[in-house]
């Protein structure tokens, strides 16, 4: 989602935190102030809490540190992890999709033809956090919010029919076009299309969002591996060299890839 | 609604003006000033003593503002000057209790004992420990605002001015979920402070006061 697309006007309620934060550009600053003359609530709470936002404004590094440490301990230990995902996948609504995909990948990636390309590819869905917010519903967003439903479900080949069909609903000017595109890319391929992943992800990845283009390139690379296409993936794994998300794992399936020598 | 009820820029923007000598843009972020802090006072202060109180809050704010260090807004800023010229005002008030009791949140308003200086009562050591326990009750009942505002508070260590911090904390955000714009951004925090103020009243609640 573009922020440059994303133009809903916000209520100045919404804008409190990034303002006493010192996040908003002058317009939403402007606009946030001339709220809090109408809205006498919103004033008294930016009152209330001014001190924990200068504190956090003026301390960053100590109230990191207490956040960090709390995040650690938050993480599920590797046996408590293992217990939630079967958990998960004894629910009759996860299992049965789980299967199907499970299958896919196992005869797509566990199991290649002999394939070594296909051996080295990494396939992992990518998270969805769905964000509930304002603004008018038109068909592209309703499509896309049910294929999400569907995506998290692990139902990925449902989820990419509704994706389709919830980019075929929107506009160019349709923010979520560009991550419908990503997530489109990743149902196909989880749902065993590689060949069908690659355009999706091929647009997804020229997002001038920078967190979707290098997921985008991500994929496109495990798709290229899939099917077969050692050049492509290269070019799209080099792509992500500088990327702090993704460079540490793109060098390591270089240097994989390189390892299979011209045969590849 | 007058100009300097509404101005044309924001007070940050007021102040920087102010700041480079224009006597017109500190005229219009004092006006501005005042018209919030009445706002704010009136339902904590007795009427004959609310422009007194003001007055001071301005007074000292007047003072400081020129030697004002950290990155947080203007606004920000003199609310704590006036939430401490207020504190002050109940201590003094203190052993006058019953011609207080009207004011509806006193009880309740922190600091009011420990205030010194109205520009740095927030360094107290209870006021720290307190803020770092609440945001890391936070990070545990909610990883994500965990994760958000820990990001946040990296890009604040990074420095730099608004528009580069505030880049910088939603890309970070956007790596953890791909489809978050600025907007989804701004909720996304706005509803996760909403989650540490919750925090940070039931901790009020069991902190005994003044």
């Amino acid at each position: 989602m573009s922020e440059r697309n994303d133009t809903r006007t916000l209520r100045a309620a919404d804008l409190l935190a990034a303002y006493e934060l010192g996040l908003l550009a002058e317009e939403d600053r402007l606009r946030f102030e001339r709220g809090t003359l109408d809205d006498p609530a919103l004033l008294d709470e930016l009152f209330a809490y001014a001190p924990e936002a200068q504190a956090l404004r003026d301390d960053p590094v100590r109230y990191r540190r207490a956040l960090q440490a709390a995040l650690r301990q938050a993480e599920p230990s590797p046996v408590e992890r293992l217990a939630g995902w079967l958990r998960a996948l004894l629910s009759p609504r996860v299992l049965v999709p789980a299967v199907v995909a499970a299958a896919a990948v196992f005869v797509l990636v566990v199991m290649p033809d002999g394939d070594d390309l296909r051996r080295i590819a990494v396939l992992e869905p990518v998270p969805y956090v769905q964000v509930d917010t304002r603004g008018a519903e038109f068909d592209a967003a309703l499509l896309f919010h049910e294929a999400m439903s569907h995506y998290t479900s692990t139902r990925y080949g449902d989820a990419a029919r509704l994706l389709d069909e919830a980019l075929a609903a929107g506009d160019e000017s349709w923010h979520q076009a560009a991550q419908a595109r990503l997530y489109l890319g990743v149902s196909r391929l989880l749902d065993g299309d590689p060949a069908a992943a690659l355009s999706p992800l091929r647009d997804a990845a020229g997002s001038s969002q920078i967190a979707i283009a290098e997921r985008s390139r991500w994929y496109l690379a495990q798709a290229y591996l899939l099917t077969g296409e050692a050049d492509a993936a290269r070019e799209a794994l080099h792509s992500l060299s500088d990327s702090p998300v993704f460079g540490d794992d793109a060098a390591k399936q270089l240097v994989a890839l390189e390892s299979l020598g011209d045969d590849s | 609604m007058s100009l300097a009820q509404s101005p044309l820029s924001s007070l940050d923007e007021l102040c920087v003006l102010a700041l480079d000598g224009d006597e017109r843009a500190q005229s219009e972020l004092f006006s501005a000033l005042r018209v919030r802090f009445l706002q704010v006072a009136k339902r904590r202060v007795q009427g004959d003593h609310l422009e007194d109180v003001v007055q001071d809050a301005l007074r000292i704010i007047l003072d400081k503002y020129h030697a004002r260090t950290g990155d947080t807004g203007i606004l920000v800023w003199s609310f704590t000057v006036l939430r401490n010229v207020i504190g002050n005002y109940y201590q003094s008030r203190r052993r006058d209790v019953e011609r207080t009791t009207y004011v509806e949140d006193w009880q309740t308003f922190r600091s009011a004992s420990v205030v010194i200086d109205p520009t740095r009562d927030r360094e107290t050591a209870e006021f720290t420990s307190r803020l770092e326990e609440a945001v890391a009750t936070l990070a545990r009942k909610s990883p994500r605002c965990g994760k958000l505002f820990a990001n946040l508070l990296k890009s604040f260590q990074h420095g730099g001015g608004q528009r580069e911090v505030s880049q910088r904390a939603i890309e970070m955000a956007q790596h953890e979920d791909p489809g978050m714009s600025r907007n989804n951004f701004y909720v996304a925090l706005h509803r996760c402070r909403a989650q540490l103020r919750a925090l940070l009243d039931a901790e009020e609640g069991s902190l005994s006061h003044v």
